[in-house]
């Protein structure tokens, strides 16, 4: 990118410019830089090696982002914690709830298995369709899991 | 203007400067001393400030020698360091004026007799109204000689944005002249 295309009276201007009497460095110049040049102490350290400090300084800084970046990272990051019960723990609770409440059919006892593992997980959220001004309502909705599991998210014989 | 148009080439060249040789030096004066110096007179107006500041950069350069070998495009280096340097006594020169009107005028007169006698052109005058970011363009472009990259280089910003820099600059030139009586 040497060149650059200008309108006429630009390049005109620019022309100009160049033209300008411009004054010359004096012919002592060389020999004054060269002299100053020769004052200057020979065996000084011109670039000083990094300290400690820097190092320390350099460190520290990279400790600090890695510890960011980590925390950005754990808190970006699914863990997972929450997963769905297996299959068998699943069973052992509905069989050991039914031992307790014999009255509680397999489907009954299924539902409370699935309320109880999903009901620490629920967020309080106000009800703004049910009662307009209630916001003092609070609904806990059946998880995607109980509605799959029991159909419309109620127990039998409640709809 | 390539960096290796005469002489050593600019790797032996940064390897002898780096080493601190005379030799290295005075190539280095050969290669850019009139160009610095005359981007320097651009910049500050002054034959005498534009000296200092070439010997400025000379000597900063000796000084920090053993980073050079580091350097990768040494025009860039060289008028970055100029740039620097001319920006230190633009510095020095309003604060002098700033203390005491009086007293700037006669520090200048003592030591840069040629301001007071050389009645600057219309042309420089224009050239002094322009902002520093510009006048310093036009000074590496037309004063220098340098490529928009290499300005680029010096002044740590984009060719492109070096190139419109410099489009702005003549257009506003352009126009001062026109308003000049």
């Amino acid at each position: 990118m040497g060149n650059l295309e200008l309108p006429k009276d630009l390049a005109d201007l620019e022309q100009r410019l160049a033209a300008r009497s411009m004054p010359e460095p004096s012919p002592e110049l060389r020999e004054r830089i060269i002299a100053a040049i020769r004052r200057q102490p020979v065996g000084s350290p011109p670039a000083e090696p990094a300290g400690i400090w820097t190092f320390a300084a350099a460190a520290g800084a990279l400790l600090l982002l890695l510890l960011n970046l980590s925390m950005s990272a754990a808190n970006c990051t699914d863990w997972k914690v929450w997963e769905r019960p297996r299959q068998q723990d699943v069973a052992s609770a509905v069989r050991r709830l039914r031992e307790i409440v014999p009255e509680l059919s397999e489907q009954e006892a299924r539902y409370l298995t699935r309320a109880m593992e999903s009901g620490s997980r629920l967020v309080m959220m106000p009800d703004l369709k049910r009662r307009p001004g209630g916001l003092m309502e609070f609904t806990l909705t059946p998880s995607a899991s109980i509605r799959k599991e029991t159909g419309n998210g109620l127990l039998p014989g409640m709809d | 203007m390539s960096d290796s148009s005469d002489g050593l080439p600019s790797d032996q060249l940064l390897r002898g400067l780096a080493e601190g040789r005379e030799d290295a030096f005075v190539e280095l004066y050969g290669r850019f001393g009139r160009r610095l110096f005359r981007a320097a007179f651009a910049m500050l107006g002054s034959p005498e400030d534009a000296e200092d500041v070439v010997q400025e950069v000379f000597t900063s350069m000796y000084r920090a020698r053993r980073s050079l070998a580091t350097v990768r495009n040494l025009t860039g280096y060289v008028f970055a360091a100029l740039r620097h340097a001319a920006g230190r006594r633009a510095k020095q020169l309003r604060k002098w004026q700033r203390d005491s009107v009086a007293a700037g005028e006669i520090a200048r007169g003592l030591t840069h007799g040629s301001v007071s006698t050389r009645k600057p052109s219309v042309l420089e005058q224009a050239l002094r109204s322009l902002p520093p970011e510009q006048r310093e363009v036009i000074a590496l472009k037309i004063d220098a000689g340098l490529t928009f990259v290499e300005i680029g280089a010096a002044l740590d910003i984009s060719p492109n944005t070096a190139a419109s820099r410099y489009r702005y600059a003549l257009e506003k030139l352009r126009v001062a002249l026109q308003e000049e009586p």
